[in-house]
């Protein structure tokens, strides 16, 4: 401290009237605190698993919010163009089963197919997405090689892998076209007799 | 309430006991109410205060060095506590206020010590703009030096020196007018 202060009758008389409190608060109440001073105390002193809840609560609600706002942002964002218009190349299926009728003239090359996708086909520029060859089945051997598949056309669902490839009716699986209508199947009708 | 020796509480306030810390709260809130009371511009203020300053008490017990007294060091955060809040303030230094209708009347020593209490002289306190109550709290009742006063509001010596000059003239003119007005 500094020892040569300049004494002032105003510092004197400030100072010893304070110090000339006593310990007990005053009859008028003044210089006593308000109870609210003591619980706001006790509140802060309070074990922090009450008072961590708000931040809790709090954090659990910037996730959800976060997450929300990720899958609205995800949800329109737009697919990439080349996606739905790029071909899929098909890699046909090889039929080892004995009933199979006399195989088309590139049927020998399926094996070499199955390893190989078919260089005519159209390929995305992107990656060329490859069917993985499916287990030899129930394709009907009958079935051109050349025919396009049910999947490759706009709007068809993509196959999921090794799931069979059935034909859709009966004449799909006899190898005949079937008639447009009525009157188309009427001819043929009347072309056999 | 039991009646706790000062090294009775800071063991229970360090084992966190409730009951401990409502003992040293009961036993220090009055003085330590009066200390903030004259650093704070009104009453609510001083509470906020006081209450900031119990629960660093509370928090930073094991800080406290049994060689030196309780009371000295709960008292030492009321006031560092009181100088954040004052340094919060940007413009704590502003000077108000003009008094001169009453120069003229001023009067003695005798007559102040005669006719003011300790609540008129805290009310005169708590008229003083920030930096003028500050300077003087510390310098003429905390009996800080101005050097350690500058260091504490991150002023200059001179400036500490000026702002206790015009503290005790406010003061002085402040004090008349509650005697004329009385």
């Amino acid at each position: 401290m500094n020892t040569q202060r300049d004494a002032n009758p105003i510092d004197d008389l400030f100072r010893q009237s304070f110090e000339a409190l006593p310990d007990a608060p005053s009859a008028s109440g003044w210089d006593a605190p308000s109870e609210h001073v003591w619980q706001g105390i006790q509140t802060k002193m309070k074990p922090h698993g009450s008072a961590g809840f708000p931040k809790a609560w709090l954090l659990g609600a910037a996730a959800i919010a976060c997450l929300t706002a990720g899958i609205w942002w995800f949800a329109r964002t737009p697919a990439p163009a080349n996606d739905n218009s790029a071909p899929v190349e098909h890699v046909p299926t090889s039929t080892s089963t004995p009933n199979s009728t006399t195989p088309p003239p590139h049927q020998a090359q399926s094996d070499q197919a199955q390893s190989q996708p078919d260089a005519t086909l159209p390929k995305a520029k992107s990656a060329p997405k490859v069917v993985a060859p499916q287990p030899a089945v129930s394709a009907p051997a009958t079935t051109p090689l050349t025919s396009e598949p049910q999947h490759n056309k706009p709007g068809s669902a993509m196959p999921l892998p090794n799931t069979k490839d059935v034909p859709r009716n009966t004449h799909e699986a006899n190898g005949q076209q079937k008639p447009h209508n009525t009157r188309e199947a009427n001819k043929e009708k009347e072309k056999q007799n | 309430m039991h009646q706790y020796s000062d090294t009775e509480l800071i063991e229970g306030v360090l084992k966190g006991s409730p009951a401990h810390q409502g003992a040293l709260y009961k036993q220090y809130s009055v003085p330590m109410f009066r200390v903030l009371l004259r650093f704070a511009r009104n009453r609510q203020e001083a509470e906020d205060m006081l209450q900031e300053a119990f629960v660093r008490v509370f928090r930073d017990m094991a800080q406290f060095r049994s060689e030196g007294a309780l009371g000295a060091w709960i008292r030492r955060i009321m006031v560092n506590t009181a100088l954040s809040h004052l340094r919060r303030q940007k413009d704590f230094l502003r000077d108000t206020g003009d008094f001169s209708p009453f120069e003229n009347r001023l009067r003695t020593d005798e007559d102040f010590a005669a006719n003011l209490d300790a609540e008129t002289l805290m009310k005169s306190l708590q008229k003083l703009p920030p930096g003028y109550r500050a300077v003087f709290n510390l310098y003429a009742i905390e009996g800080y030096s101005h050097e350690e006063i500058a260091e504490q509001l991150g002023i200059t010596t001179g400036t500490s020196k000026s702002q206790l000059f015009k503290a005790r003239d406010f003061l002085k003119k402040t004090l008349d007018r509650s005697f004329i007005n009385g």
